[in-house]
């Protein structure tokens, strides 16, 4: 496999092994992923989804292969370039990863402070993009205060605040109830219409048959299954 | 940028700082204990040096001599012992042993009485006094030189000496003590206050994990730290100067009472070097909490 330039995510070849060889977690893997998709990542538990996910963030490096992002190849990226490179890809997780001591406002607004970006940009932003998840009037509470829904809508909104070309969601509906669950695959899925690539890792089958979208399928480390979906 | 970077971490740092008070709580005791215990040492190594030196101004040694002995004599014994470096030969005269005689007050009346200007049996002599206790033992020597046997009645280092050789080889030992302790006690301190702090950041690991996730350099991650960490030390040197203030107080009350003579005014010490003592506390305590904050930080900032 080589590179293909209308690939904006591409991995090529890549193998991930821990413990000194002894366990492989990703199989000589090759994906690409196209411009303003939307792709499910499916497997049990240990299939590799995490690992594949942890290389797209960088952070961990392959064994073997090259990870292509927006033509670059990422494993190659300096330590001290890596904050950039994480600016530009949005992250959710299962257990949400809010900082609990800070509101919803400021942790959406610290992944732009860290940023530099200025004060005024940050008054105008913040505000638009809890708007957007519907949480405005959840500025001011603390993660402790917000129900498991209102936590993730927080943890998209943060994700979404650097205007991301990828958002990667980590088993994101794990710890919701049916109601939650859907509205954070709305909100993922108008977040797609933008342009944004979604890459959604989950094992809840019921929201793959649904979202009638790309599937991945993970099985011990190998790529073994690709369902074409029925539309971007 | 700078100034805006600067601006929001020293806010990240303290609004941090306030919101996990409850957590930095172990970490500012530790650190109140060490500066606690340092400033303890380093002021009973202060006193013990006082209180040293004001016995040794106390202990002096007398030549008494022979009304036999010429002034000549006597003026070249103390020539001899002042060309001693440290050393200070003074020389009493009949009239002058006889006034000290008369003011003592730890002889009776009747006693003092049977010794006049007239009948004055007391001998002529030097008082010897040496800046350092050791020199004595030079003094010892010149006195004891051949020559001057025949005038010398008595000698009183040989009274004395086993009680000078104590305060030496005390003082000397203090002083090694205390260096020890102190040096023993400092690595001590380091360590428990490192471990205290990472036990603090341990309990955060998870939150530094989600600052490098969502793109913090590694200024925004650690910086914040370190100034919590300069803070716990600030409040804990704060803490630790009133507690030294207050004992200071105490035993100074106490010192009054039981060695006065010996200068031992604590409270008035710390009081003069108030501004001293506060400052090298602060700086202390903010360098001990950045130091170990950094040193505990480093373990969990994997980019």
């Amino acid at each position: 496999m080589t590179v293909d330039p209308a690939s904006i995510i591409q991995f090529i070849k890549v193998t991930k092994r821990y413990s000194k060889g002894k366990i492989t977690a990703l199989d000589n893997v090759n994906l690409s992923i196209d411009k303003g998709e939307f792709v499910t990542l499916v497997g049990a538990s240990g299939a590799g989804k995490s690992t594949l996910i942890r290389l797209l963030v960088r952070e961990e490096l392959p064994s073997a292969g090259k990870i292509m992002v927006a033509g670059r190849d990422i494993t190659r990226i300096r330590e001290r370039d890596l904050p950039y490179y994480r600016r530009n890809v949005g992250i959710v997780f299962q257990d949400f990863k809010l900082l609990p001591q800070k509101t919803v406002y400021e942790n959406v607004a610290y992944a732009l402070e860290v940023a530099d970006e200025p004060d005024g940009l940050i008054r105008d932003k913040v505000p638009r993009i809890l708007r957007l998840v519907g949480l405005k009037e959840r500025a001011k509470n603390y993660p402790d205060e917000l129900s498991g829904g209102e936590k993730q809508r927080a943890s998209i909104a943060r994700a979404l605040v650097h205007n991301p070309k990828l958002l990667i969601a980590d088993e994101p509906t794990g710890n919701l109830d049916d109601k939650n669950t859907a509205e954070v695959i709305d909100l993922l899925l108008r977040i797609n219409q933008t342009g944004t690539i979604v890459l959604l890792a989950t094992h809840d089958l019921h929201i793959v048959r649904s979202l009638k979208k790309r599937v991945i399928c993970l099985n011990h480390g190998r790529l073994q299954q690709i369902s074409a979906g029925g539309g971007k | 940028m700078i100034t805006t970077r600067i601006r929001r971490i020293l806010g990240l740092g303290l609004v941090n700082a306030w919101r996990n008070r409850w957590l930095s709580i172990p970490a500012i005791f530790i650190i109140m204990m060490t500066l606690l215990t340092l400033g303890t040492f380093i002021i009973i190594g202060y006193f013990a040096n006082t209180a040293s030196e004001a016995l040794k101004d106390k202990i002096t040694v007398q030549v008494d001599f022979n009304d036999s002995a010429s002034e000549a004599d006597i003026q070249s014994l103390q020539k001899l012992l002042s060309q001693q470096a440290g050393v200070v030969a003074t020389y009493i005269s009949k009239e002058e042993a006889l006034e000290d005689f008369k003011s003592r007050t730890d002889i009776k009346q009747e006693t003092r009485d049977l010794i006049s200007k007239d009948n004055n049996p007391l001998p002529r002599g030097l008082r010897v006094r040496a800046i350092d206790l050791s020199d004595l033992e030079k003094v010892e020597v010149i006195v004891k030189q051949k020559r001057f046997e025949p005038y010398i009645y008595n000698f009183s280092y040989e009274d004395n000496k086993l009680l000078i050789e104590r305060i030496n080889s005390a003082t000397k030992f203090i002083k090694k003590a205390a260096a020890i302790m102190t040096g023993i006690f400092v690595l001590v301190a380091v360590m428990v206050t490192l471990n205290t702090i990472q036990m603090a950041i341990y309990a955060r690991r998870d939150e530094i994990e989600i600052m490098r996730l969502v793109g913090a350099g590694q200024v925004y991650v650690k910086a914040p730290f370190y100034i919590e960490g300069a803070l716990y030390g600030l409040i804990a040197a704060s803490l630790a100067f009133i507690l030294l203030l207050l004992a200071s107080s105490y035993f100074s009350t106490v010192s009054t009472t039981y060695l006065s003579g010996f200068g031992l005014d604590a409270y008035g010490i710390f009081l003069k070097h108030f501004w001293q003592i506060i400052l090298i506390q602060w700086a202390a305590g903010a360098l001990l909490g950045m130091f170990c904050s950094a040193v505990s930080i480093r373990k969990y900032v994997r980019i």
